[in-house]
């Protein structure tokens, strides 16, 4: 394809899903560190029940892996 | 393996503060709290973190941010959008607030003051990408002021305690924690208690 013609298929709704699908996997491995920041953290400081706070961590990176699993889906 | 004597005399003299549970903001010789460079028969005399309050203004603004998506489709360029990619942009701002929330709340966790029988221990936890664990041992404390201003730390009795050392980190600051003054009192304690066993020898 020329490339007046992929310019041509370029829309606003394709830039806004691209744009989304970066945000959200950028997000996702931000939402890593912190799993592995908490996990880190409890090691420095042990706590008594703290596998609580580590499941927080873990939920959050659970969250953001389904939003960015419902992005592939729905955009 | 027993207690020191040197132990038991500060546990008689700190007694029982605060509870055990995990979200304290402040506990003496709280069970099962250790740290990476705990010595051996090092004891966690004090366990602290800021009062609770501090955490008020962003739990508002979380409340706030959530209820943001019902009023998204009063703006035109969210109602413009296919429902999928409304649902999208919706989820996406409930995963940005549970990351603010969680973000914020690290800041609060992990942001630890303790006091051993041996030293003062701050947790520095400033973001996800930033933490640092700063010592000083008892002896090298050279001066110990308390503060609480305002009327909010007054209301709910909370207040800083700044410790002025010789060793690398010169001054540690406890910040807006549970009452200060008894906090200062026993690390007060704590040092002629330090300076009682320089001069006698260490108690076993």
């Amino acid at each position: 394809m020329d490339p007046i013609g992929i310019l041509q298929s370029i829309t606003l709704l394709g830039v806004v899903k691209v744009m989304m699908g970066i945000l959200l996997l950028v997000y996702a491995i931000f939402a890593l560190l912190m799993m592995r920041q908490i996990a880190a953290m409890t090691r420095a400081v042990a706590m008594k029940d703290d596998l609580v706070i580590r499941m927080m961590g873990v939920f959050h990176f659970g969250f953001a892996i389904v939003v960015l699993v419902m992005a592939v889906i729905f955009l | 393996m027993g207690e020191r004597l040197s132990v038991k005399k500060i546990r008689e003299a700190v007694g029982r503060l605060g509870s055990d549970s995990l979200f304290t903001s402040l506990s003496s010789f709280p069970a099962q709290v250790g740290f990476e460079t705990q010595d051996d028969g090092e004891t966690v005399v004090l366990f602290i973190r800021q009062h609770p309050i501090v955490n008020v203004g962003w739990v508002l603004l979380a409340i706030v941010m959530l209820t943001l998506p019902s009023v998204f489709g009063f703006f035109p360029p969210y109602a413009l959008l296919p429902m999928g990619y409304q649902f999208v942009v919706s989820l996406g701002w409930y995963l940005f607030v549970s990351g603010f929330a969680l973000a914020k709340f690290m800041g609060w966790f992990f942001n630890i003051y303790m006091v051993t029988d041996e030293r003062i221990v701050d947790v520095d936890f400033k973001n996800i990408f930033f933490r640092r664990i700063s010592t000083a041992k008892i002896e090298e404390i050279q001066d110990l002021s308390i503060q609480s201003s305002g009327a909010l730390e007054t209301f709910f009795g909370y207040g800083s305690v700044f410790i002025q050392t010789a060793a690398e980190v010169p001054e540690f600051e406890f910040l807006a924690i549970p009452k200060p003054d008894k906090v200062g009192k026993i690390i007060n304690q704590m040092i002629d208690m330090e300076e009682q066993e320089k001069l006698e020898g260490r108690v076993k």
